[in-house]
This record gives structure tokens, sequence and C-alpha cells, in this order.
């Protein structure tokens, strides 16, 4: 089975007045795997998504995403990739709250290199698996609640099936109980793509086939895999 | 869609967003305004006078001799001497010359004694000569001609009777009332000072002041030069060539007689302007400071919409929008703001003009056109168009740079 996400001796540095240094010796996620990454605030997550989804560059080593090498590709040529193959959902604020709903989730087809025909079907069965009403989609952002607005952003970043899905972070500005079911229907809903969860609540670990932390990742010798 | 963008994100700050546009409204107001303004008066201000090839007056500067003779502005220092008057115009170069006498004044309103040759030869515009809108010229002594703002304002008609006072104050005392005047002629309006004035033949004026009696003659029994030799205030040359139009002037500012000055219209005109010419330029630095000002505004506008903007961005760059998305959105957001202020201001100027044009003509017998120079209009767009979005590049790069540093991170 082909990997979703491979790296290699990935090292990072800030900047040069910044002695932090992000060190990924060896970390491979297969094809429709459901990976719970944990990791403290300030261990760099956030930059580890960037260099994933290819809006941070500059670093050594090697990050292939689906197959491509981050590398060779352009930065537009990046930001294309990830228009047509990663969905992103943030901790809070996904949506343009200026926008309705459902401009936010079709936002997303404007950025693709292939302009895709919007399927109705698939918006609908979507919206309809994570409890969307009509009613709601025509709503300026601004006007829904957290949990609603995370919902539409998981129907933004599900609507066109990508690859990878890649979430920051997105249940900490929910309640527990919503925490739970939020996970459950985004899991349910993206059976058929790679997830990357990241927290800081290992309370949610469980929901994952695969729990990794960040500091582990970190500690690894690169030599073992090295041939 | 990214211009969809824009407007959905514009209105959803649409109290500054207006604001914003107001202010850049009023500044290409004023500066349409006072362009239009500008050359509406220079182009008045030379229509004033044409086909004149000189002006003379008792010696004194080019400026007033040209504006009491020709915008009835302050007073002639000296009056020139109906030998001297002779001597000039029997010249063979002189192909004509209409002597004018100021002093007079009705109801404000200035009365010039002249001869019916000023009906003929004073022009104005492009050498467009004064039609008369009813009537005829004086044929008698005491008949007068109104130019058009003065029977419009007064409310004449032909055949009425006016009399005329001495000095040229709105109120005065020594009324010359036994000697009533008819009116006879309305001269059609040209938008100059000719509109302003009351004309009456020479030999009245000369009536007037020697306080005479004389009963009502035709002109053709009492010619001038007899028994009527009035001093002149001022009187205007047609000369025979171009060529000898120079050679007149010295000849006359040399005149042995009496001190007198020639002057050619065209030049002193000119000089005139040059002293309008500072306010004028003051005013447009005023117009373009405005400008500035409101375009300085709008980029602080922007600047302080950068923090919401911050969040945007990531979620844009997260769909896939390339890193200089949002120098186009900023960019985009102060064009459109821009336009639609400057197109504003245009209305705005077009419609303050057709409702006050009335208002400049009755006060200032200005004749402003309400349609302004569009190609001006459109030069004004283009500049602060271009200077707005220069200035969006400071809010832009910044957003720009920083979120090349922050990636996703919230």
């Amino acid at each position: 089975m082909p990997h979703s996400l491979s790296i290699k001796d990935l090292i990072f540095t800030w900047s040069k007045n910044n002695d932090f240094t992000l060190r990924i010796p060896n970390w491979q996620i297969d094809s429709g795997e459901k990976v719970f990454l944990y990791g403290r605030s300030g261990e760099g997550k956030s930059t580890l998504l960037n260099l994933i989804s290819g809006i941070q560059n500059s670093y050594s080593g090697s990050i292939q995403v689906l197959g491509q090498d981050m590398a060779k590709l352009k930065q537009r040529q990046k930001d294309a990739f990830r228009a047509n193959n990663i969905g992103i959902i943030f901790q809070q604020f996904n949506l343009l709250p200026y926008l309705s709903a459902q401009q936010n989730i079709l936002l997303a087809q404007r950025f693709k290199s292939k302009i895709q025909t919007p399927e109705p079907e698939e918006l609908a069965s979507i919206c309809e698996r994570l409890e969307l009403s009509s009613n709601l989609l025509q709503q300026k952002a601004l006007e829904l609640s957290v949990g609603q607005q995370q919902r539409v952003a998981v129907a933004r970043a599900l609507y066109g099936s990508p690859s990878l899905i890649i979430a920051d972070e997105p249940t900490s500005a929910l309640d527990t109980q919503t925490r739970e079911q939020f996970i459950q229907l985004l899991l349910d809903c993206a059976q058929s793509s790679t997830v990357i969860f990241v927290s800081h609540d290992m309370s949610l670990a469980s929901h994952f086939d695969t729990q990794v932390a960040l500091s582990e990742l970190q500690q690894q010798r690169s030599d073992t895999h090295v041939a | 869609m990214l211009l969809k963008l824009v407007i959905a994100s514009l209105w959803s700050r649409k109290v500054m967003a207006m604001l914003t546009c107001t202010s850049i409204a009023i500044s290409i107001l004023v500066l349409i305004g006072v362009e239009h303004l500008r050359s509406e008066v220079k182009s008045n201000f030379e229509r004033t006078v044409s086909g004149v090839d000189l002006i003379v007056g008792s010696r004194t500067s080019g400026v007033n001799l040209l504006l009491f003779s020709v915008f009835k502005i302050g007073n002639p220092s000296n009056n020139i001497q109906w030998n001297s008057y002779q001597d000039i115009v029997s010249k063979n170069q002189v192909a004509w010359s209409v002597p004018l006498s100021m002093g007079d004044s009705h109801k404000g309103f200035s009365v010039i004694g002249t001869t019916d040759d000023y009906f003929e030869y004073f022009k104005y515009g492009d050498k467009q000569n004064i039609n008369f809108a009813q009537g005829q010229s004086f044929k008698r002594l005491y008949e007068v001609v109104l130019g058009a703002e003065v029977a419009k304002k007064l409310g004449y008609s032909l055949n009425q009777s006016l009399v005329m006072s001495h000095g040229t104050g709105k109120v005065s005392f020594t009324h010359h009332d036994d000697h009533p005047f008819k009116v006879v002629g309305i001269l059609n309006s040209t938008g100059t000072p000719a509109d302003q004035s009351l004309y009456i033949p020479l030999q009245s004026i000369d009536i007037l002041h020697q306080k005479q009696h004389i009963h009502d003659e035709w002109l053709s029994e009492v010619p001038l030069g007899e028994k009527f030799q009035p001093e002149l205030s001022a009187f205007l040359l047609g000369s025979k060539s171009k060529i000898g139009v120079l050679q007149m002037q010295r000849d006359i500012n040399q005149f042995k007689q009496e001190p007198l000055s020639a002057i050619l219209p065209a030049l002193a005109l000119r000089e005139l302007w040059k002293i309008v010419g500072a306010v004028e330029i003051s005013l447009r630095v005023i117009s373009w400071l405005i400008l500035a000002t409101s375009l300085i505004c709008m980029t602080t506008m922007l600047l302080a919409s950068m923090k919401e903007r911050e969040r945007e961005l990531a979620v844009l760059r997260a769909l896939g929008a390339k890193a200089h998305v949002i120098i186009v959105l900023i960019a985009a957001e102060a064009l459109m703001l821009t336009l639609i202020g400057a197109l504003a201001g245009y209305f705005l100027v077009t419609v303050g003009l057709l409702l006050g044009q009335p208002l400049l003509e009755q006060h200032f017998a200005l004749y402003i056109s309400p349609y302004v120079n569009l190609a001006a209009v459109g030069r004004f767009f283009l500049i602060a168009a271009s200077a707005a979005v220069l200035l969006s590049f400071i809010p832009a790069v910044l957003a720009y740079k920083k979120s090349l540093v922050t990636g996703l991170k919230q």
C-alpha cells in the first residue's frame, strides 16, 4: 500500500536567531490511515502541518505527500496541489465570516487547478451526513455557532474527496460532549481519506487507528531506516 | 470570484467603507470642481474682449486700463482730451475707433457713453459681435441701450424711461432726473462684463456732466466734435494691418500733447491672469492635498482591518490560494473604494454645477458650463486609482510578508 505521507530526515529551523528546530528522521502514514498526532503547544505541530501542506518551505530532507515530493514543486504548484488533494480544518475561524456557509464550502473549488463541475449530489450527501440543513447553509458564517461552523469546515474539507485531511486542533473550541460527536462524524465521513488529526488532548486518541506523539517522532534515530 | 470576495468583504465593513468612499468622493469633488471653475473662469476671462487691437487710456498700467475699460472695475486715472483723440484716430493706420466715457451709473450698473460703432466693433469670444436681442442702437440724445443682464435683473423692457446717476455707487445722491432716457435696444447675452452696462450716446454724457439743458434731438443733428467735445475715459482702436499695431502703440505711448497708454488686450489679459494665477495654483495644491489625505485615510483603514484579514488569509491559503492573493485582494479593495468614491464625486460635481450654475450666473455674471471636461476627469480618476493601488501595497505587502512567516498558524 502506498504511503499517504512519507517524511525522511526532515530538519526545519525557524530562523537564525531562533534555536528551535523541528527534526523528524522518519515517519510514514499509510493510505486511508487515521492518525492521531499528539503534541504539546510549542512543539511545532503547526509548523509540521505547514510543511506537509506546502505552505512553509526551506527545509532539508524529504517530504512526500501522496507520492509527490513536495520539494520538487514550485510554490504555485504546491498551492494547486494543496487545493486539489488536501482538506484542512483549523482550530477555529475556519470560515470567511461574511460569506454564507454554502459559499464557504464552495470557495475551495475556486483554487483547484482542474475546474471541477460542482456535484450537487456530493454536496447534498455531505451536508446531510453533517446535519447541515439548507436553511443553515444560507446563513452567514458569523451567525453560526462554533459547533455549526466546525461542521461547515468539515464539509468544506471533505467536498471534492481529498486524499488527505489535516485537522489542527479542530475540537478545542467545542465542549467535551460535542467533541466526541464531532470526531465520530469526521471519521465517518472521511472513510476513504487519510486523516491526520492533531491535538494536545490525549482523551481523543482512542478514536484513531494510530497514535503518535510528536516528541517520539523527533527522538527516533534515522540511521536504522537509511539503507 | 475574487471580485465577489472583495465586495462581500467590503460589505461586511460597510460603515467604514462608506466613510472612506465619502472622503474620496469629497476630495474628487474638490479636485474636479476647482479644475473646472479654473478653466471656465479663464475661458470666460479670455472671452471678454476680442477683435480690438489697442485700448488707449491716459497714462496708467496696462492692467488698470484693462480693468476699468473692459471689466468696469476701478476708475481711469485721468481723462483723455477730445483733441488728442481726434489727433490719434486721424492717423492713416487707424481703421476704426470707439470712444468710451465712464463714470455714471444706474442702480449699480455702469453707464457707458459711446457711439454706435461700439456695437459694430467691440467683439467678444471668438470675434463674435454683440447683437441686439430687441430694438436697435440709439438714434437720439435721450436713448439708451441695455446690456442683457441689466435688462434681465432690473426687469426693463423697450420704451421704458430711466434716470442716470452721477458716480458709480449703487446709491447716488445726484440724479440726472431732468433727463430721463428711453430704452430703445436690449443686447444679447454674451457672458461678459458687456452684459452689465447701459450704453448711451457720448453727447448725452457731456450733457449730463455739463448740466446743460438741451432738448431731445436726433444724434445726426448734434454731431460730435462741434458742440460736443467730451473728455474720454478710454478708446478702442482697430488697425488696418496687424503689423501696424505695434507701431501705433509706440506712437501713442510717446504722444506729445498728453501722457497716454496703449495696450494690447491679449497681453494685458495674460498679465492680469498671472495675478489671479497665484490663487489658482494654491487652490490646485490644496485640492491635491485633500486627495492625498483621503487616500492616506483609506490606507489607514486598510491597515486597521489587517488583523481580521490575517485569519481570512489563513483560510484562503489553506484552500490553496497563492500567497500573493492577499495583495490582489487589498489592492482590489483600494481600487474599488477609490473608483466608487471618484464616481460619486463626479456625480456630485455635476449635480452641484447644474444646481449652482444659475446662481453663479446671477451673482457673478460667470457662465459656468455644468458639464465638466471628461478628459480631465479621466486623468484625475487615473491618478487617484494609481495612487490608491500604490498606497494599498503598504498594508498588502506587510500582510503578505507576515503570512509567509506564520503560515497557517492562527
